[in-house]
C-alpha cells in the first residue's frame, strides 16, 4: 500500500490523536488507513517562500506501501535528481556526477532542496505509534467541521519534533492542522492541510503549508497537481536501476 | 553467432513496452564571474561567462537521450560537448552509448575505486561545486540489474579518458579514422549488499596512454558516521616489476557526518584521504607524487538558501595546503550569488605554492538556471 506524499509530510510533522468513545490510537489507525494506497503516482510542486520571493520545485513521485517511494525532481535547477526509499534505506541520485549516495544516520534529517521537509519526511517513516505517545485532548470545530484534538509526545530521543499537537477531521480522517514544539514547549512549526478532494474513494488533501515559527515571511507549500491512486507501477521501479535511469 | 545475437535483440525489442515519442526538456545555465588571481607573478583579473544548454528527453520510459553544450566566453570563445548520450532499456539489461560518465567506487574527492577516470590525484581550481570530479568520456556500457540493490556493469571506452583540453576539433576528418582493437579500454564491476554495507568490486583494463590492469575493491556503510574504503592496483600490462608492488597500490578512505541543528540549519563534516604506499614520503623540491593527501571539509547552512563551506587539500609530506572558503546564496528562483576565496599555504618548493599561477584567487559571480 502507498502513503500519499502529503500525508507523509503531515504525519512527519505531527502525528495523531483523541477523548470520547474513540481512542487516540484508533484515530491514528483511521488516518493511516485513509492515506495508504496500493500504488500511487503524484505530480506535485513545492513552493518555498521567503521575503525575497518564492522558489518552485516540481516533482513526480511513485509510492507503493509505506516503505517504497521514488521521487524525481523535474524543475530545471534539479532536473533528474532522485530520491529512493526502499526497506528503510534512502538513496540519492545526482545525474551530473552519475553518482548514487546512500543516505544514512543523521543525514536523513537534512533538508530537501532547502525546504522545511527532511529526507525522512519526504519518503515516509516508521509506525507513528511506535514513535509517539498519543493522547486525545478533546474535540473542536474548525471551519464548521468536527475535529479531534491530539497531543503527541516523542517516545524516544532524536525525533525532529519532541512534542506536537494535531487536529484530525472526524469524518475525512485527514489531519488538517498540526503544530510542532520544542522540548521546552516553544512553537517551532505550524502546518495546515486543505483542498481535500475525494480520489478513488479516499480523502486526499491537495495542499500543505508549513510555516517556520522562528522566521518571518517564510513558508513551504506542497501542492498536488495530479494524483493517481490506482497507478499500475512496474514491479522493479523501486530499485537502483530505476534510480540511475 | 551474429544472427543469434540479432534475433535476441529483436526479441527483446518486441517484448519491450511501446512508449509514446519522447519530448525535450531544456534548460540553460549562465554563470558570470570575475576572479582576481595570481598569474605570472602578478595579480590579474579574469572575467568569464559560461553558458550551458541541456537538452534532456522525457516521456519515454525505455529510451533516453541527453545533450549538453558548454560555451566559455572570455576574450575568446571556447566550446565543449561534455555529454551526449542515449540510453536504451531492454527487458534484461540497459545499454548506454555516447559521451557520459560512469561512477565506480565511492568517495567525494579521493576514490581508489574510480579506476576508469582516476580520482586519486589532487585537484585544484574551483573547489566550491557539489561535484568536484565530473569528467566524461566516450563510452559504451551495459547495466544488468540483479535485484533491487545489486547489479553488474560492463563498460568500454574506445578513446580512453581524454585530456580535457583540446577536445573540440574544427575538422571532422579525424573522427572517421578507425583505431586498433588492442587500444580499447574496458572493464566490469559488480555491486552487492552485505547487510548495511555495500561491496563493490571490479576490473578495468586501460588500453591507451597507460596500459594497465586495474582491479579494485570498494566498501561503504554506516557505523556512527558514513564511511567508505577502497583499494585498487594499477599494474602495467607489460613487464610489471612485482618487487615494486606498493607503487601500484592506491587506497582511499572517507568519513562523513551531518548534524541537523534545527530551524533548517545544518552542519556537516567530511574527511577523506588518498594513500599511495609506494610514492614519496619525504619532501622533494617540486615534488607532486607524495604518499598521502587529505581532504577535510566543514559545511554550514544557517538558512534554507545560504551555505558556507571550508575545504582544504592537504599535502602532509611537504606540509602545504590549498584552502578554499566559499559562500553561496540562492536568493531567487534559479539564481545563486556566490563568492569563494582560494588560499595556498606553502613555500616555493611545495605542492601548493603560495604564488603558484591560479591557486591564490578570489572569485565572485552569479549563476542562473532557467
Amino acid at each position: 500500500m502507498g502513503r500519499t506524499i502529503f500525508l507523509i509530510f503531515a504525519l512527519g510533522l505531527g502525528a495523531a490523536i483523541s477523548v470520547s468513545a474513540i481512542t487516540a490510537e484508533e484515530i491514528v489507525a483511521n488516518v493511516e488507513n485513509n492515506e495508504i494506497n496500493e500504488e500511487e503516482r503524484i505530480e506535485g510542486s513545492m513552493i518555498i517562500s521567503d521575503r525575497f520571493g518564492s522558489r518552485t520545485k516540481t516533482f513526480v513521485s511513485y509510492a507503493a506501501g509505506a516503505d517504497k517511494m521514488l521521487l524525481e525532481f523535474t524543475n530545471p535547477e534539479e532536473r533528474g535528481q532522485k530520491i529512493l526509499r526502499l526497506e528503510d534505506e534512502i538513496y540519492l541520485y545526482f545525474p551530473e556526477a552519475e553518482e548514487v549516495i546512500h543516505l544514512q544516520g543523521s543525514a536523513l534529517k537534512e533538508s530537501v532542496m532547502g525546504s522545511d521537509f527532511s529526507y525522512e519526511d519526504m519518503t515516509g517513516e516508521g509506525d507513528l505509534l511506535d514513535q509517539y505517545e498519543v493522547t486525545l485532548l478533546g474535540e473542536q470545530t474548525i471551519d464548521g467541521r468536527k475535529h479531534y484534538h491530539l497531543e503527541l509526545k516523542a517516545k524516544k530521543r532524536g525525533l525532529a519534533y519532541p512534542k506536537q499537537e494535531a487536529w484530525v477531521d472526524a469524518e475525512y480522517w485527514v489531519m488538517t492542522r498540526a503544530n510542532a514544539y520544542s522540548l521546552s514547549g516553544r512553537l517551532l512549526k505550524e502546518m495546515e492541510l486543505g483542498d481535500i478532494r475525494v480520489v478513488a474513494g479516499k480523502y486526499v488533501p491537495h495542499y500543505i503549508i508549513m510555516r517556520d515559527a522562528m522566521k518571518k515571511d517564510s513558508s513551504t507549500e506542497m501542492r498536488i497537481e495530479a494524483i493517481d491512486l490506482q497507478a499500475d507501477l512496474p514491479p522493479d521501479i523501486f530499485s537502483l536501476e530505476e534510480l540511475t535511469w | 553467432m551474429r544472427a543469434h545475437a540479432a534475433l535476441l535483440i529483436l526479441a527483446a525489442l518486441a517484448l519491450a513496452p511501446v512508449n509514446p515519442a519522447a519530448e525535450v526538456a531544456s534548460s540553460v545555465t549562465i554563470t558570470g564571474s570575475a576572479s582576481v588571481l595570481r598569474y605570472e607573478g602578478a595579480t590579474q583579473l579574469l572575467p568569464m561567462v559560461k553558458a550551458s544548454l541541456d537538452l534532456d528527453s522525457e516521456g519515454n520510459k525505455n529510451v533516453k537521450g541527453y545533450f549538453r553544450l558548454d560555451s566559455y566566453i572570455g576574450e575568446t570563445v571556447g566550446i565543449d560537448i561534455p555529454r551526449a548520450y542515449l540510453k536504451v532499456r531492454l527487458p534484461w539489461f540497459r545499454l548506454t552509448l555516447g559521451k557520459t560518465r560512469v561512477s565506480w567506487g565511492d568517495g567525494f574527492v579521493f576514490n581508489a575505486g574510480d579506476v576508469v577516470f582516476g580520482s586519486m590525484e589532487t585537484i585544484s581550481g574551483d573547489l566550491s561545486g557539489p561535484t568536484l570530479r565530473d569528467e566524461t568520456a566516450w563510452l559504451g556500457a551495459v547495466y544488468v540489474p540483479l535485484g533491487a540493490f545489486s547489479f553488474l556493469e560492463a563498460v568500454t571506452l574506445p578513446y580512453g579518458v581524454a585530456d580535457p583540453a583540446g577536445t573540440f576539433n574544427e575538422s571532422l576528418l579525424p573522427l572517421s579514422i578507425p583505431m586498433p582493437l588492442h587500444s580499447l579500454s574496458g572493464g566490469l564491476r559488480g555491486a552487492f549488499k552485505l547487510g548495511r554495507t555495500t561491496l563493490e568490486t571490479g576490473y578495468y583494463a586501460s588500453g591507451r596512454t597507460k596500459t594497465e590492469h586495474r582491479p579494485y575493491l570498494s566498501l561503504h556503510g554506516h557505523l556512527l558516521v558514513d564511511w567508505n574504503l577502497s583499494a585498487s592496483m594499477a599494474i602495467p600490462m607489460f613487464d610489471p616489476q612485482w618487487e615494486q608492488w606498493d607503487e601500484y597500490l592506491g587506497i582511499s578512505a572517507g568519513l562523513f557526518h551531518a548534524v541537523n541543528l534545527g530551524l533548517n540549519r545544518s552542519l556537516s563534516f567530511r574527511l577523506e584521504s588518498a594513500l599511495h604506499p609506494g610514492a614519496g614520503w619525504t619532501e622533494t623540491a617540486g615534488g607532486t607524487d607524495y604518499g598521502l593527501f587529505l581532504f577535510p571539509e566543514i559545511a554550514f547552512s544557517p538558512t534554507d538558501t545560504l551555505s558556507l563551506q571550508l575545504r582544504s587539500l592537504v599535502s602532509p609530506v611537504d606540509l602545504s595546503t590549498l584552502n578554499f572558503l566559499s559562500v553561496s546564496w540562492n536568493i531567487y528562483q534559479g539564481l545563486t550569488i556566490y563568492s569563494h576565496l582560494s588560499v595556498p599555504l606553502g613555500d616555493g618548493d611545495d605542492l601548493y605554492q603560495w604564488d603558484q599561477d591560479y591557486l591564490a584567487s578570489w572569485t565572485a559571480g552569479l549563476e542562473f538556471i532557467y
